[in-house]
C-alpha cells in the first residue's frame, strides 16, 4: 500500500447537539490528515470530544457541518447502507464500554462481525476467530457469555473482533481504560502489531500518558466550548 | 447469523419468550379444538346418518327418532304396527324396508332386532354392504345373534358364545330366559352400530311373548299377540330422491306413524351447535388478537432494552435493515413455535376427546389434518408476523451512536 496515500481527511468538521436551550458543539476539527498505515493517539480531557470525532469518522455520526473523507469519498455523501457496508469491511472500532453483543458468546461476537464484512471466507471464519482469540490469552473462553467475562476479558474480544476482517482503519476509544497496566499493553500491541502487519491506519483515543507516549503521532483535542478551535498536532518524527 | 441473534436475544428472555409462546399456542390450539371437533362432528355424524335415508318410526319427536334409531341413544317413542311396514315394502317406490326393533339390551349394549336383509342393505349404491361380516354369518333362526365390532371386542364376545338378554335399554333390567348364541361378528362400521347386537326380530317377539306373559298374566298374552306385529322403526330405502319426495308427502297422511328424513334432522342439530362454534370461534380468535398483540408488545419491550445491542450491531456494519430483519426474526420466531406446538396440543387434545367421544357414543370422530388447520398455521404466522412488524419498524432506527 502507498504509504503516502492520504486515506482520512476532515475539513472544518463540526458536530452539534441541539435542544430547546443550547447548543452544544461536542467536537470541532478544523483540519485533520491521516495517512495508511498511521498510528495516532487521540487525546484531550474529559468531554473534548474524542467519542464523538471516532463516531464521525466511524461513519455512525453525520457532523453539522464539513466533510470527512475516505480515500477521496465523502462519507456523508454515501448513501447509508454503502456506509453500512464500508463500515464492515474497512473499520474496526472497539468502544469505551461495553462493546459486545449480551446474547452472543465471545466467539459469536467475532463471527457476527465477520458476517456482516463477508471478507473471510465462509469455512475460514470460524479458525480465524479462535486463533485471534487465543492471541489474546482467551482460548479458554470461547463460548463463554459477556456476562461471564470480566471487563478486561470483554475488552480483549472486543480487540479481537476489531481486527477480525482485516480493516483498513481501527478505531480504539480508550481501549485500555478498563484494564490494568499489562492487560492494558497488551490489547494495545495487539492492535499496533495487526496495524503495523496489515498496513492498517490505527487511532487510538486515551487519557494515558504512558500510552500517549508510544505513539509517533498524537492528535490533541480541547474542549470546543472553550474555544473554537482546530487540532493541534505534532509530529514527532518530523 | 441475524437469525441466531434473534434466537439469543429470546432465549436471554426465557420467561418473558415463554410466556409469549405459550399465549399464542394456547390460542391457537384452542382454534385448532374447536375446528377440528366441528369438522370431526359434522363428518361423524354424517357418516352415522348416512345409511339411514328415511326412517319411519311411531309420531313423536323427530330427533328422538333419529337418536334411537342412528345413534341407538334414548328411549323409543313407541311402535308402529306390522302392518305400516308391510305395506312400505310393497310400495313400488321404496328399493328396501328393513324393520327394526328396539327394547332389549346385553350389558347395556342395544339389542337391534332386524331382517336379516340388513346385511345386504347398502347405503349408496355401488359403495358395498353397511354391515360387512368379520367373521361368521348372518343369523338366520331366531336366537341367533350378530355382534358388532366394538360390543363383541368390549363384552369378549366370540363365535358360539351365548348369553342372555336383558329388558330396557340400561343394564340390571329383568332378564329374559331365552339364550342367544352369537354366529356372526361385524366389522367395524365407525359408527354407533358398532355398539349393535343384532338378532332376529322375531326372536324379540317371541322373548316379549314370554316375558310380558310371565309379568302380566292372561291379559298380557291378549297384548302380546299385537306385540308380535310390531315394530319399533322401519329403515326405509327410496329407489331414488324423487321417490323419496313423493313416499314423504304420501306419509304425511299416515296416522299411526311419521316418516322423517334424519338428516336433515342432523343439519338442524348442526345449526344448533353452529351458533356455539361460531361464538368459540369469536372468542378464539379476539384471544389470538390479544395474544399476537402481547407479543408484539413483549418483542418491543426487548428491543427497547436492547437499544446498545442494536448500536454494537450497527457499529460492526449492521444495516438498518439487517437490525429490521433481526426483530422481526424474534417475532416470527416466537410466532412459528407458539403455531407449532399450539398445534400439536390441539390435535393431542382432540384425539382425547375423539377417544372419550367414541367409548360414550361410538360416534367416530373423523381425524387428520384439515384444509381449516392450514389456514389457521399460516393465518396465525402471517398475523404474528405482521405484529411483529410494529416494533421492528418502531425501533430499527434509532438513534445509535447515542449508545455506544
Ligand atoms: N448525544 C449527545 N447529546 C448531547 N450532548 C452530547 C451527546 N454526546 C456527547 N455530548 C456532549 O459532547 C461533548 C463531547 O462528548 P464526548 O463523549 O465526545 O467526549 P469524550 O472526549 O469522549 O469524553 P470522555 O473522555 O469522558 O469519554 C460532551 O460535552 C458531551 O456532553
Ligand atoms: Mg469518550
Amino acid at each position: 500500500m502507498d504509504g503516502d496515500e492520504k486515506m482520512l481527511e476532515l475539513n472544518q468538521v463540526r458536530k452539534e447537539y441541539r435542544d430547546v436551550l443550547q447548543t452544544i458543539t461536542a467536537v470541532a476539527v478544523e483540519h485533520l490528515m491521516m495517512q495508511t498505515g498511521e498510528q495516532i493517539a487521540l487525546v484531550g480531557p474529559s468531554g473534548s470530544g474524542k467519542t464523538t470525532l471516532l463516531h464521525l469518522i466511524s461513519g455512525l455520526l453525520t457532523p453539522t457541518a464539513g466533510e470527512i473523507k475516505f480515500n477521496g469519498i465523502v462519507l456523508s455523501s454515501m448513501p447509508e447502507t454503502w456506509r453500512d457496508t464500508w463500515r464492515a469491511k474497512a473499520v474496526g472500532y472497539i468502544f469505551q464500554k461495553l462493546n459486545l453483543l449480551s446474547s452472543l458468546t465471545a466467539l459469536e461476537n467475532l463471527l457476527v462481525a465477520m458476517s456482516f464484512a463477508n471478507v473471510i471466507p465462509k469455512k475460514e471464519q470460524r479458525q480465524w476467530a479462535s486463533q485471534l482469540l487465543d492471541q489474546v490469552g482467551l482460548s479458554d473462553k470461547l463460548g463463554k457469555f459477556p456476562h461471564q467475562l470480566s471487563m478486561g476479558e470483554q475488552q480483549r474480544v472486543a480487540a479481537a473482533r476489531a481486527v477480525i476482517n482485516k480493516p483498513s482503519l481501527i478505531l480504539a476509544d480508550e481501549p485500555t481504560a478498563s484494564l490494568d497496566q499489562d492487560n492494558g499493553l497488551l490489547v494495545l500491541d495487539m492492535l499496533r502489531q495487526f496495524a503495523k502487519e496489515s498496513g492498517s491506519t490505527l487511532v487510538v483515543s486515551t487519557h494515558d500518558r504512558q500510552i500517549m507516549n508510544q505513539f509517533e503521532r498524537i492528535c490533541s483535542l480541547r474542549k470546543p466550548s472553550e474555544e473554537v478551535i482546530g487540532s493541534a498536532t505534532s509530529n514527532r518524527l518530523a | 447469523m441475524r437469525l441466531l441473534i434473534a434466537w439469543r436475544n429470546l432465549l436471554a428472555k426465557p420467561v418473558q419468550s415463554g410466556l409469549t409462546v405459550l399465549i399464542v399456542a394456547a390460542t391457537i390450539a384452542m382454534l385448532a379444538v374447536v375446528t377440528l371437533l366441528s369438522t370431526g362432528t359434522h363428518a361423524g355424524l354424517v357418516r352415522a346418518t348416512e345409511p339411514f335415508d328415511l326412517i319411519v318410526g311411531a309420531k313423536g319427536s323427530p330427533n328422538q327418532l333419529v337418536l334411537n334409531t342412528v345413534f341407538l341413544k334414548d328411549v323409543p317413542i313407541g311402535n308402529v304396527s306390522h302392518e305400516i311396514y308391510e305395506k312400505l315394502s310393497e310400495n313400488p317406490l321404496v328399493a328396501s324396508a328393513i324393520p327394526l326393533a328396539f327394547g332389549d339390551n346385553y350389558k347395556g349394549y342395544t339389542i337391534v332386532g332386524s331382517g336379516s336383509d340388513i346385511f345386504s342393505h347398502e347405503p349408496k349404491v355401488g359403495q358395498g354392504q353397511w354391515l360387512q361380516f368379520a367373521a361368521g354369518r348372518s343369523f338366520s333362526v331366531p336366537f341367533e345373534a350378530v355382534v358388532g365390532a366394538k360390543a363383541a371386542q368390549e363384552l369378549g364376545l366370540k363365535l358360539g358364545d351365548e348369553f342372555k338378554s336383558a329388558h330396557g335399554f340400561i343394564p340390571g333390567g329383568d332378564t329374559h330366559d331365552h339364550v342367544y348364541q352369537v354366529v356372526g361378528i361385524l366389522q367395524s362400521v365407525n359408527g354407533p352400530y358398532d355398539q349393535a347386537v343384532l338378532v332376529p326380530i322375531e326372536s324379540i317377539w317371541l322373548a316379549h311373548e314370554k316375558h310380558e306373559s310371565k309379568a302380566e298374566g292372561e291379559v298380557a298374552i291378549e297384548d302380546s299377540h299385537e306385540h308380535e306385529h310390531e315394530v319399533t322403526a322401519i329403515l326405509v330405502k327410496p329407489k331414488g330422491y324423487s321417490e323419496a319426495m313423493r313416499l314423504y308427502q304420501q306419509f304425511q297422511q299416515e296416522k299411526g306413524a311419521q316418516m322423517i328424513f334424519p338428516a336433515q334432522v342432523i343439519v338442524q342439530l348442526f345449526s344448533i351447535l353452529g351458533q356455539g362454534e361460531q361464538m368459540l370461534r369469536s372468542i378464539a380468535y379476539v384471544i389470538i388478537v390479544m395474544g399476537l398483540m402481547i407479543m408484539a408488545l413483549s418483542v418491543y419491550w426487548s428491543a427497547l432494552g436492547r437499544v446498545r445491542d442494536r448500536s454494537i450491531l450497527r457499529a460492526l456494519g449492521a444495516s438498518a435493515r439487517d437490525i429490521f430483519t433481526v426483530i422481526l426474526a424474534e417475532s416470527a420466531l416466537l410466532t412459528i413455535l407458539g403455531v407449532v406446538i399450539g398445534i400439536l396440543t390441539g390435535h393431542g387434545i382432540y384425539l382425547v376427546l375423539v377417544k372419550v367421544m367414541e367409548s360414550k357414543t361410538a360416534i367416530v370422530l373423523t381425524s387428520g389434518v384439515i384444509p381449516e388447520e392450514i389456514y389457521i398455521v399460516i393465518g396465525g404466522t402471517l398475523f404474528g408476523i405482521l405484529a411483529g412488524l410494529i416494533p421492528a419498524v418502531l425501533t430499527y432506527k434509532m438513534d445509535v451512536a447515542k449508545y455506544l
